[in-house]
């Protein structure tokens, strides 16, 4: 897929890029995409586990809030198994958030403090856009 | 029985969960208390998400997400459903669909007086059809003979008057009287017309009495219409 290429290749234009000597390669990586900036906004949140389910319906209704309209339940199971397959494992290689498969649960990391200003610069800049 | 029936109406209570602070909590109970459904409220997941609502479908799966900030426009009168109902998808589906279904609420004598009167105009309007009613004491029906007495002289309405009580009810051209021995209907106000024609005049009021107020429900549905018809019938 293009979008998945552009995207894992290079910081998409509203991410407020920090300051790179700060943040390794595989970081930085893994916080080139939205939804996984979405998932680590929502980690660094609430210091709690998640359900790969409840995960799921929440970014289904963070998009629904950025679309204004009503995503729909083939769109949040699209997210699901997105986030199963691609980014959580992406998420919990570059030590942002640990992802057990087998009982697919979500557990935030302690993350610098650089990672979470990049987060939350991100995503709020992704807000405003 | 008709205590069975009320039980059916309010077990079908659905439950939302919204993601949003308390902030919503106003928002939410004005848009859903009087649909009968419960909100779930659960922190928001980020400071950068606004509030949003999940649906959830008969089985409480996931049926679709909205922002709550676009939900007033949607669920206040009049409804219009997106364009293509066709097309619509199943999260606005089981919100319009709520809008329509049967509610279960507590209720004042003056609103099941005047839900009463609304019940008895429609079977007086409507294209021929049954009425049925049912009267907790005497004193009630006694205070009601002229208007059925009109409702009995309508052509094509059938009325049948339910357990009036411990008097004795004047003969009334077009209106049968049951009576109820037993005293099964002793706590109930209750009233349902089906139209002959027309199923949108079809309707139902059943409410149960607890000290001085009721709680029950008022219906357009025709199966639960049909319900308490033939429950009426039986007593």
């Amino acid at each position: 897929m293009t979008d998945e290429g552009r995207s894992e290749g290079a910081l998409d234009s509203a991410v407020e890029v920090p300051d790179p000597w700060e943040l390794d390669e595989r970081t930085l990586r893994a916080l080139a995409e939205p939804t996984r900036r979405r998932v680590l906004d929502v980690l660094l949140t609430a210091d709690r586990e998640w359900s790969l389910s409840e995960l799921a319906t929440v970014l289904a209704g963070w998009e629904a809030t950025a679309s204004g309209g009503m995503t729909t339940a083939e769109e949040r199971r699209r997210i699901e198994v997105t986030l199963h397959h691609r980014h959580l494992p992406h998420l919990d290689a570059a030590g942002l958030a640990s992802y057990d498969p087998s009982s697919k649960t979500v557990t935030p990391e302690p993350v610098d403090e650089a990672v979470e200003r990049a987060v939350s610069n991100a995503v709020d800049g992704e807000r405003e856009a | 029985m008709l205590d069975s029936l009320l039980d059916r109406v309010r077990e079908s209570r659905r439950e939302f969960v919204a993601y949003a602070d308390e902030r919503a909590d106003d928002d939410l109970a004005k848009l859903f208390g009087s649909h009968g459904v419960r909100v779930e409220r659960r922190p928001l997941p980020s400071s950068h998400v606004d509030p949003f609502l999940v649906v959830s479908d008969d089985d409480g799966e996931f049926a679709g997400a909205i922002a709550v900030d676009g939900l007033e426009g949607l669920l206040e009168p009049p409804v219009r459903p997106p364009a293509e109902t066709d097309d619509v998808s199943e999260g606005y589906r089981v919100l319009f669909e709520l809008l329509e279904e049967t509610v279960f609420s507590t209720m004042e004598r003056s609103e099941l007086l005047a839900v009463s009167r609304e019940i008895e105009d429609r079977a007086a309007r409507a294209d021929g059809g049954t009425l049925r009613a049912c009267f907790q004491r005497f004193a009630a029906f006694a205070a009601q003979i002229d208007r059925y007495r009109w409702l009995g002289a309508r052509p094509n309405l059938d009325v049948h008057v339910h357990a009036v009580g411990d008097g004795t009810p004047p003969a009334l051209p077009g209106v049968q009287y049951h009576p109820d021995p037993d005293g099964a209907l002793d706590r109930y106000w209750a009233l349902a017309f089906e139209s002959d024609g027309a199923p949108a005049e079809t309707t139902a009021l059943v409410a149960r009495q607890d000290g001085d107020t009721y709680e029950g429900f008022w219906t357009d549905d025709p199966r639960v219409t049909r319900d308490v018809a033939s429950t009426l019938a039986t007593v």
